[in-house]
């Protein structure tokens, strides 16, 4: 069933493929990031795959790889009931980590992409209001790196018409770096 | 100088044409002084600011915490931004260092309405994982399909029960917690928590149902449907009921889809898409059960969408009690499931299996997969990345109200502020499951 | 240069300074030559204990065997055994009594394997490579074999995992869990022996655990030399035991407690003090002598919990001394000091350095450097910089001299003499600086470390003086000095050490420093900066330009990405397999 849409895939854009595979019955397709929206459009649209939602989309960081970073859509087609994963691979230098947005293809991508943005720091390109959603907008870093310590500080907050305090508590809380390396 | 007096008292005319006067006001308002009138009027072509106003984080309708920040006009909305975040507790973080036991509490606390159901979902993607699917006892998937269904009862019940009572039906909200409190007392002879259960284990279930849950549960069903045909009856011809809800959030089948929609949202614009019919897993091909669908898409079609699903779960358990069979309840491999506490304190072997086992978790191979339940508000997934070790590399929750909560701004925006409320209700967006 | 150097002196030298009763011992000094130099101690290195079993890697120029297992075929060194052979393709062939830097017993026989052409099954620790040999190490009947081992291990094994310290880095639970899934079969009562019985100055030995695999004698037997533990009768009633008597003393016997596979054999020091999986480790460098064994640090957090060493073949082979692991104390964290200290005021930071500067400013100020074995090339250099730039006289200390021996105690116990000296370049002897401080023949002196021992006298003197110290704990010079800069403690830092060998020793951070502590070479940077002189560079540069200078690919590496100097978990405690 869906070993059939890595042979549509396969067949039909070849070149956006770097490596089809599956695990536990789930069929996954790696692409390109050029060929990304094209894949996406095509298995969204074709008859033979309609695959009109675009259940989840997130991000695997794979720290100590190159590349980091591997940004997974899961397909689904209502009517022909069939599931792909779609992923993309891309480092996490500030010219790298970025992806062309899926916000034009399925409304679901709008608040899963920019969930992606917040906690793993990947760019969206084309995203129409890319900003914070689950954490507040003066946080400092994306938690779900793996660089991320799981128990980080972050740095205080001030009113802005609060003054400024000296007292030393507030000192070493504002120290934004976890002094625990883990 | 006495104040002039009114030229005449108002009138109250049975008749509404017949009150129309020459302003075209109708009958109910009341005729003003002259110099009043004229204020009055200018006020009416007084242009008017659009107002920024906030709804929550801090609200009673607000369910589990989102903002609103709406811009309205008067009463319409002309444009909201949803906010949410507020309970966001870093629980895929936290996954990754924990082992795949301790991740039970933490599910629990994702849908926590429907915590049977989390549990169960994410006990079933590490299974895929394992390659262990087929050898879960069948004992187990059927006391997993049991207490899945009362969870969800549960669930439907909570929004039913929350959006009536946020419209001024509260003689509904105090029935229907009655309903839930039943089936809550179900659960807790199960697993010894009302709410947050951890419940499931990989392979199977912490322990065996009590003994009298057979004929406990048929009780309390039997009164969890007397409670629902009394909410119906109260609510389904109401007219208040009716006004508020029908052509009100109505969102369009292709639109639904586009935006992620699973679940009751979904079946209530007309498409009929439920895992357990269109991807069986578990036992549920055992079952005979209905889909129900609505088409209209609003906040009427959800509403009958779940309390129709309410009397289908029932059916479900009820079919499941009589098929249930003995046995184990948790699967025979000593690489997944504890060993009996007698060999744990009485022979080396047992010991060091438990000790393992706790301390470094049960390994998973190397892998991937993303496995999918239906959840109390629809496709509940889970996407684990494991590596070899006994805790996950990667552990994401494929929230299905976070999804609907996307197009809550959609829904809102030409609506006016109070139907915000009822729309919001509808979708039963759950703060644990949309933020996680 | 033109003296000849004496050999290692058997007297201690000292570094108190009142009129020591007879003149100070002729090593390290050329009064009588050259009174501005010093020259690094010379010692006799003993060479890195060798491992009698060699891995498998094949080098160049040596023979070589090939052979296949499991399907796929491996070249190896000749003389290697399967099982290291085995390793190569990152199979772990389980195994209790082998252990790369011991004899071999092939008494557990839990590393057998089948080997074509044999009708039994051999033991692979002992089963020398042998060309065109054909090995399976995962067939049924090796498998069985494996499990039906561990069965009887298990069989006479007390369940004390919840009370054993070895419980979570155990290499017998391990095994089980990879090998033997099955239940006891038997109900029969397990053969009671000595339980927490004290065997030693450090050592308590639980017979009971003991799965006799003579580990423990054939180290003690073969390292130190010493053969305390022996094993008392056999077949059922063998026995691990210390000889009558006898007190397993020796100066390497917590070596032990790492290579017993169980529980059996305990540290006194880190018993019931934390579980593994709570550490993270560290790889460093011990610095408790010129000899630079490598260790890991265990640690949870900023706290310290033991030291284990590391195999490293050039330096210590697969051993430490017992006093090097104790160095893991002196990084408590109620002795740290976290902020700096002017006149007994605790002061921020940049109130410290503004204020050292002023009191050094000026032509007319009579400074002294003190450079310390103790400290990391970075802070000599650094160090050496500033008194350049200050014209201050300069002096070498260290700690006092200690026990030696042939194996991995070096007398010196300063594992940066050599580099201190070479930073300090030309340097008065550390006699003439208790002399010359009491004789209050300056205004200023800059200690770099704050571990020397320095008489009352002389300490009294500090506060008279413009003393600064960089201290990362209190000790009483530190205590003495008018101003106190927190510095990193060795656990802290990023930082090189030269070894007895000349060798170019890595200390890695554990955690970060907390507080106001600094690097030295950090703290020094900025005195120089506050003075209005040139930037001397940070300390990360300086270790960047030590492993350009060294070759060392490892620090390189370790300056440039900070994830590389993040703390892993254990080895096999915790999650890492």
């Amino acid at each position: 069933m869906a070993a059939r849409l890595l042979e549509f895939l396969t067949r039909e854009r070849p070149a956006a493929l770097v490596e089809t595979g599956a695990h536990v019955g789930d069929e996954i397709a790696v692409v390109h990031r050029e060929h990304l929206v094209e894949v996406l459009t095509l298995l969204r649209d074709h008859a033979e795959t309609k695959m009109n939602m675009l259940s989840d989309l997130t991000v695997v960081d794979y720290l100590g790889q190159q590349p980091r970073f591997e940004v997974v859509y899961q397909l689904y087609s209502i009517p022909r009931k069939h599931r792909l994963r779609i992923k993309v691979r891309i480092g996490d230098d500030d010219g790298e980590c970025w992806v062309p947005t899926a916000t034009g293809l399925w409304h679901s991508a709008n608040w899963s992409e920019r969930e992606a943005w917040d906690l793993y720091g990947v760019r969206f390109e084309g995203h129409p209001d890319l900003r914070r959603i689950l954490m507040y907008e003066e946080f400092v870093g994306h938690p779900l790196r793996k660089d991320y310590p799981q128990n980080g500080r972050q740095p205080l907050i001030r009113r802005p018409d609060a003054p400024a305090t000296d007292d030393q508590t507030t000192r070493l809380l504002a120290d934004s770096h976890d002094r625990r390396v883990s | 100088m006495s104040a002039p007096t009114p030229t005449s008292p108002p009138r109250i005319a049975s008749n509404a044409a017949e009150t129309i006067d020459a302003r075209g006001r109708q009958a109910g308002e009341l005729s003003l002084p002259p110099s009043l009138q004229q204020f009055a009027d200018d006020a009416e072509r007084l242009p008017t600011d659009e107002l920024i106003v906030n709804m929550g984080p801090s609200h009673p309708a607000m369910h589990g915490t989102v903002r609103i920040v709406l811009r309205i006009d008067g009463e319409s909305i002309k444009d909201a931004d949803v906010q949410v975040g507020y309970l966001h507790r870093g629980f895929e973080k936290e996954s990754e260092s924990a082992t795949y036991t301790q991740i039970f509490p933490y599910v629990d606390r994702l849908n926590y309405v429907s915590p049977m159901l989390n549990n169960v979902g994410f006990a079933m993607a590490v299974e895929k994982l394992l390659g262990i699917t087929a050898q879960i006892p069948e004992r187990a998937e059927y006391i997993r399909v049991i207490v899945g269904e009362l969870a969800r009862v549960a669930d439907h019940l909570t929004c039913i029960t929350a959006s009536l009572a946020e419209l001024g039906g509260l003689t509904a909200f105090f029935w229907g917690n009655r309903a839930r409190e039943h089936i809550w007392d179900l659960l807790e002879d199960v697993s010894g928590a009302r709410m947050t259960h951890s419940y499931c284990r990989i392979g199977g279930v912490a322990w065996d149902l009590t003994r009298d849950f057979d004929a406990k549960c048929k009780v309390k069903l039997a009164k969890v449907r007397g409670l629902v045909v009394d909410i119906r009856k109260l609510v389904d011809r109401n007219r208040i009921f009716l006004d508020r809800m029908e052509g009100v959030g109505a969102i369009s089948a292709d639109d639904a889809i586009s935006y992620g929609f699973t679940g009751p949202c979904l079946r209530a614009c007309g498409v009929a898409y439920d895992v357990r019919k269109d991807h069986p897993y578990s036992v549920y091909e055992h079952f005979d059960f209905d889909i129900p669908i609505a088409d209209a898409g609003d906040n009427l079609a959800r509403y009958l969408v779940r309390i129709e699903e309410i009397e289908q779960s029932m059916r479900i358990v009820e079919q499941a009690l009589v098929q249930i069979p003995p046995g184990a309840v948790i699967v025979d491999d000593p690489l997944v499931a504890l060993p009996a506490k007698r060999e744990v304190y009485n022979s080396i072997e047992g010991m060091i299996a438990h000790f393992k086992h706790i301390m470094d978790g049960l390994r998973v191979p190397v892998g991937e997969a993303y496995s999918y339940t239906e959840g109390g508000n629809g496709e509940l997934g889970f996407y684990i990345v494991a590596d070899g070790s006994g805790r996950p590399y990667k552990n994401r929750c494929r929230p299905p109200c976070f999804y609907i909560t996307a197009a809550l701004r959609q829904l809102i925006v030409g609506a006016n502020i109070a139907d915000v409320v009822p729309i919001f209700g509808s979708l039963n967006m759950i703060g644990g499951e949309c933020d996680r | 240069m033109t003296t000849s150097d004496p050999p290692m002196p058997s007297r201690p030298r000292s570094a108190t300074i009142i009129l020591p009763a007879e003149p100070p011992p002729p090593i390290a000094t050329t009064r009588t030559a050259s009174p501005t130099t010093v020259k690094p101690p010379e010692n006799k290195v003993a060479p890195a204990p060798v491992a009698p079993n060699l891995d498998a890697v094949p080098r160049p120029g040596e023979a070589t065997v090939k052979l296949t297992i499991d399907g796929e075929q491996i070249e190896v060194r000749k003389g290697t055994n399967v099982l290291e052979a085995a390793k190569l393709l990152g199979r772990d062939i389980c195994h209790f009594c082998y252990h790369p830097g011991l004899s071999i017993a092939a008494s557990c026989r839990q590393c057998l394997v089948e080997i074509e052409k044999n009708p039994k099954l051999q033991p692979s620790c002992q089963q020398p490579v042998a060309e065109g040999m054909v090995v399976h190490t995962e067939s049924p009947v090796v498998l069985e074999a494996r499990r039906a081992l561990l069965e009887f291990t298990l069989k006479n094994h007390p369940i004390d995992c919840p009370i054993c310290d070895k419980a979570g880095e155990c290499t017998l639970q391990r095994h089980y869990m990879d090998h033997d899934h099955q239940l006891t079969r038997v109900d029969v009562a397990k053969i009671r022996k000595a339980k927490h019985k004290d065997i030693g100055r450090e050592i308590v030995l639980d017979q009971e655990r003991c799965i006799l695999c003579s580990r423990c004698v054939r180290f003690c037997d073969e390292i130190p030399g010493t053969g305390e533990l022996t094993m008392t009768f056999r077949g059922d009633h063998q026995n691990l035991d210390i000889a009558d008597g006898h007190r397993l003393d020796n100066a390497y016997s917590i070596n032990v407690v790492d290579i017993c596979p169980v529980g059996a054999l305990t540290a006194k020091d880190f018993r019931f003090a934390i579980r593994p999986w709570e550490l993270k480790a560290t790889p460093t460098t011990c610095q408790g002598c010129a000899t630079g064994c490598a260790i890991e640090l265990q640690h949870k957090h900023e706290d310290a919990y033991r030291i284990v060493p590391r195999h490293d073949p050039d330096v210590n082979g697969h051993w430490m001394c017992d006093e090097g692991r104790y160095t893991y104390k002196e990084l408590a964290s109620d002795k740290r000091i976290r902020h700096a200290r002017v006149d007994g005021q605790e002061v921020p930071l940049g109130h410290a350095i503004a204020s050292i500067a002023r009191r050094l400013r000026g032509n007319n100020k009579k400074v002294a450097a003190v450079f310390s074995g103790t400290a990391t090339n970075e802070a000599n250099r650094a160090l050496a910089d500033l008194a350049a730039l200050l014209g201050a006289e300069r002096f070498v200390l260290g700690r006092t001299a200690g026990k030696t021996d042939e194996l991995l105690r070096d007398a010196d116990k300063n594992p940066n003499m050599r580099g201190a000296i070479a930073a300090a370049g030309a340097a008065k002897h550390e006699g003439e600086l208790g002399l010359e401080l009491a004789g209050r023949a300056y205004d200023a002196v800059l200690f770099l470390d704050g571990t020397f021992e320095l008489s009352e006298v002389v300490r009294s003197a500090l506060g008279a003086i413009n003393s600064v110290c960089l201290s990362d704990r209190i000790t009483p010079l530190a205590e003495a000095c008018s101003i106190v800069l927190p510095a990193t403690s060795w656990g802290e830092t990023l930082g090189t050490t030269i070894n007895r060998q000349g060798r170019l020793r890595v200390l890695q951070p554990a955690w970060r420093p907390e507080g106001d502590r600094r690097e030295r070479a950090d703290l020094l940077r900025d005195i120089a900066l506050a003075l209005g002189e040139r930037d001397l560079g940070s300390s990360r540069d300086r270790s960047a330009a030590i492993a350009q200078e060294f070759d060392h690919a490892g620090l390189d590496q370790l300056t440039r990405e900070p994830i590389a100097a993040r703390p892993t978990l254990l080895r096999f405690s915790n999650t890492r397999g």
